[in-house]
């Protein structure tokens, strides 16, 4: 962590608080939860953090918050732009009424104007950089597998040359060879651009391959928070001894 | 033996006469007290599979070959037959609890009433069974949480409500969907456990059908790996993963999240399975000619441990 101490960070977030509340029902009082008490937290360029912790604990919410999907009850943030997001469900996170060459290119179109023979360029260009072939471009989404839809999602988010990616378990709904082959590419996109990435998931064992630093979440708060590597090794709070002894790891020394 | 498949094979009918082929001949035994898993990517067959053994799958499904349970082949039995099979002698864990289980009814009496229904046990008798039964299963105030709806259990207790449908008429099989899919780690963790203890205090064997090859290393006894319809490669856990055969499952091996070790890439090409050969022929770096021409038999490498390939020499 201390090679990014020296630069600015990309995301910087202060205690941030979120409350979602229920409207008023006929059997009661409205019902509020606490989704996040008080996160803070620093992101600088290049890094990549992972954020586990279990479902319920924030990670999403956090995420959204970040993103400018949803606001903050309470608390301070700072997102250096363009910031982009790609979505756990590449089967809703596509538009599947546009084709593929106007998906790729909307972000970039949300900011300026494009020619429209620029725009044919730049959306081949964007999925030969996710390793998608140019008869792609006059598809829609229904016509690929998982595997393909989440590269398009990620073709979408690199259009305007994020600073900031946000990776929601990009590849829990994947089977383990797809799953592979987009975390790959990823990293060689993570190589070329230095975007940094937060990475939410909750399979720790392929986050902590490749992620400098690893958040734990729980119930709203962050629980601990450390180089990813040696938090995996030597985990400092029971919450998060407990989270990684409960990774199956019999098959790592049957196959290490 | 307890139950044995022979020539398993299960094809769909679908719009315009079409049919597609879901199992293409799987022959597989499962032994008493033993948890068998049964490994495979979406596609794969295990789920159909497990689900013709209780006669689950729907009616445009073409079923032939052999299902032996207790000396019947379980695929003759009339729907009334096998219901006296279902919940009692061989019973079902499904993935999601809360599709599982009847968001209108009390979860005890969801328990209960497959002992009314076998047993025909009285209310009260059932009621104290189950009752002594969720605190097994670790469920706190058994006597109270008996009395309430699923929609008031989070999603690893839920789990075990149904787990505790599964279990509680002692059957000799039961038959586990991926049900530690839906869950935390750590919730995983303590089901997987459970689910171990269980199946030994009663003598009872499983089939774990899973995506995951680490739950297997946690749970399973032997391991089937199942492509496209196709049992591929059986043997014991630890020795089918320290020693893989089967191009298939040593890819799959490779491809397994390990901290420490980077993750390698596989192309995943989308053609259509060769109906005559080796299902994996399009994908696999070690092919010969014949494997795209007639499907390899099993070749036992030890006597617990066989590959269904033609090349096996050739790959180490």
């Amino acid at each position: 962590m201390s090679g990014y101490g020296r630069t600015e960070p990309v995301v910087s977030v202060e205690n941030l608080h979120k409350v979602y509340k229920s409207k008023r029902t006929p059997f009661g009082r409205p019902v509020s939860v606490k989704a996040l008490k008080g996160i803070s937290l620093k992101v600088y360029p290049g890094e990549i953090v992972g954020i586990v912790g279990e479902s319920g604990s924030g990670k999403t919410t956090l995420a959204k918050i970040i993103a400018g999907i949803e606001s903050p009850t309470k608390g301070r943030i700072f997102v250096k732009k363009p910031i982009q997001m790609v979505f756990q469900d590449p089967f809703s996170s596509l538009n599947p009424r546009m084709k593929v060459k106007d998906i790729v290119v909307e972000p970039v179109e949300a900011t300026r104007k494009i020619q429209k023979h620029q725009r044919f360029k730049l959306a081949t260009e964007l999925l030969k950089k996710v390793g998608l072939d140019e008869d792609a471009l006059e598809k829609y989404p229904h016509e690929f597998s998982g595997g393909q839809r989440q590269r398009i999602a990620i073709a979408r988010a690199i259009s305007i040359d994020p600073q900031v990616l946000i990776l929601d378990e990009p590849t829990s709904s994947l089977d383990v060879f797809v799953q592979a082959q987009i975390i790959n590419l990823l990293l060689e996109i993570h190589k070329r651009t230095e975007a940094a990435y937060l990475f939410i998931t909750h399979n720790i064992p392929l986050v902590i391959n490749f992620a400098h630093r690893l958040v734990v979440m729980k119930d709203g708060e962050i629980v601990e928070e450390g180089n990813a590597w040696e938090t995996y090794n030597t985990p400092k709070h029971p919450y998060t001894e407990n989270l990684i002894s409960s990774v199956p790891s019999k098959i790592f020394s049957l196959i290490g | 033996m307890l139950l044995s498949l022979e020539d398993l094979k299960i094809s769909f009918r679908v719009n315009g006469g079409i049919t597609k082929e879901a199992l293409r001949g799987v022959s597989f035994s499962v032994f008493e007290g033993e948890i068998y898993c049964l490994l495979g990517e979406s596609g794969s067959g295990k789920s159909v599979l497990l689900k013709s053994i209780l006669g689950l799958l729907p009616p445009n499904a073409e079923v032939s070959g052999r299902v032996i349970f207790d000396g019947k082949n379980l695929l003759e039995l009339s729907q009334k037959e096998l219901s006296r099979f279902r919940g009692s002698r061989i019973s079902m864990i499904f993935q999601e609890p809360m599709t599982a289980l009847n968001p209108t009814m009390k979860v005890g009496e969801q328990v209960a009433e497959v002992l009314r229904f076998h047993f025909g046990l009285s209310t009260k008798e059932a009621e104290k069974k189950v009752v002594a039964l969720l605190a097994e299963l670790g469920i706190p105030e058994p006597e109270h949480r008996y009395h309430q709806y699923p929609h008031n259990f989070s999603g690893g207790m839920r789990q075990r409500i149904v787990i505790a449908m599964a279990v509680v008429a002692n059957p000799e099989l039961i038959l586990a969907d991926e049900p530690t899919t839906a869950l935390d780690v750590t919730v995983q963790s303590q089901i997987l456990h459970l689910l171990k203890v269980l199946v030994a205090r009663r003598g009872a064997s499983m089939i774990f059908v899973t995506h995951d090859f680490s739950v297997v290393a946690e749970i399973g006894d032997r391991v089937g790996v199942m492509y496209r319809g196709v049992l591929v490669e059986e043997g014991r856990v630890e020795e089918v993963l320290r020693f893989p055969k089967h191009p298939y499952t040593k890819a799959l091996i490779e491809a397994i999240p390990v901290p420490g070790r980077p993750l390698v890439s596989f192309s995943v090409p989308k053609e259509n399975v060769p109906t005559e050969g080796c299902p994996y022929v399009v994908r696999c770096p070690v092919k010969i000619g014949k494997c795209f021409e007639s499907m390899p038999d099993f070749v036992y490498v030890d006597s617990t441990h066989r590959v269904r390939c033609f090349n096996i020499d050739n790959f180490s």
